[in-house]
């Protein structure tokens, strides 16, 4: 649609026109902000947990089961140095030999979310699949937050006003 | 012809007073836009342009994704 | 061959609850056995991380 916009455009005489050929999907995607009806609603961006731990793949998991733990969680993201998430690790994962590295110990590639899922849908999945937790990235792969299912379901319960 | 930007460049051109216009239709364009985007619809390029949009000051337009 | 030596996988074949497309695992949790298993593309429309193909606004 866009391109077809862009050249009637031009066609009408504006000289200086540009395609943002990815769109609106994109934006959201990148976690950028977006004006109008929806912009209100809680979505998966916004809720996921921040401050959820993580570590590298060439650690070693009781080192890093032991201070996961210690700071009150049950699952860890693997990133890398541009917080793009590699793998996951939730109770029974951190639960493993802990001399393996994290690495072999992981869940490699695990399904992410985008920031901009309405949190209702994502309260619904993860309710559905059993779900403690799903990691929140952007279109790029890297790191939002870990959306816990006790947070979604929360925010996706009507509040008073 | 129209050059294809990414959302870098969006942010760039917009700073440098750029126009944003979402072409989807108006629904769409209610429910979430880019901050500061107004709704032209493809369909009311035509009649709507002229008064919407200033000319000599760049264009971005965008839609829902590049399918 | 010794059936007995074989060695395969006899796990029933997993089908995306919407579509009914066959997948190795739910494209939401990840799991072989997920009894709400879904595919990716089915995932995406439902989160609205895509829109439904053919979507009515043609680009």
């Amino acid at each position: 649609m866009s391109p077809r916009a862009a050249w009637r455009l031009e066609s009408l005489g504006f000289g200086d026109v540009y395609d943002y050929v990815a769109g609106k999907l994109d934006w959201m995607a990148a976690g950028l902000p977006t004006e109008g009806t929806n912009a209100e609603r809680p979505r998966a961006g916004g809720v996921a947990r921040k401050d959820v731990p993580i570590c590298g793949v060439k650690e070693r998991l009781g080192a890093v089961r032991d201070r996961v733990r210690e700071l009150g969680w049950d699952a860890v993201v693997v990133v890398n140095d541009e917080r793009v998430v590699l793998g996951l690790l939730r109770s029974k994962e951190l639960d493993a030999d802990p001399d393996l590295l994290i690495e072999q110990a992981m869940r490699p590639g695990p399904s992410t979310f985008r920031p901009f899922v309405f949190i209702e849908e994502m309260a619904r999945f993860l309710v559905e699949h059993r779900l403690e937790s799903s990691p929140v990235t952007t279109s790029d792969g890297r790191l939002v937050g870990l959306l816990l299912q006790e947070d979604a379901v929360h925010e996706s319960l009507p509040h008073e006003p | 012809m129209p050059r294809e930007i990414d959302r870098n460049e969006v942010r760039r051109l917009l700073d440098g007073g750029a126009q944003l216009v979402e072409v989807l239709p108006p629904s769409e364009y209610e429910e979430d836009h880019l901050p500061g985007a107004l709704s032209l619809p493809l369909r009311q390029i035509e009649r709507q342009a002229e008064s919407l949009l200033q000319r000599g000051r760049p264009v971005i337009v965008y839609c829902w994704d590049a399918a | 061959m010794n059936r007995f030596l074989m060695s395969h996988d006899v796990s029933a074949a997993l089908h995306c609850s919407r579509c009914g497309t066959r997948i190795t695992e739910c494209a939401f949790c990840d799991e072989s056995d997920c009894r709400e298993a879904i595919c990716y593309g089915c995932l995406n429309v439902a989160l609205g991380q895509e829109m439904q193909q053919p979507h009515a606004h043609g680009g």
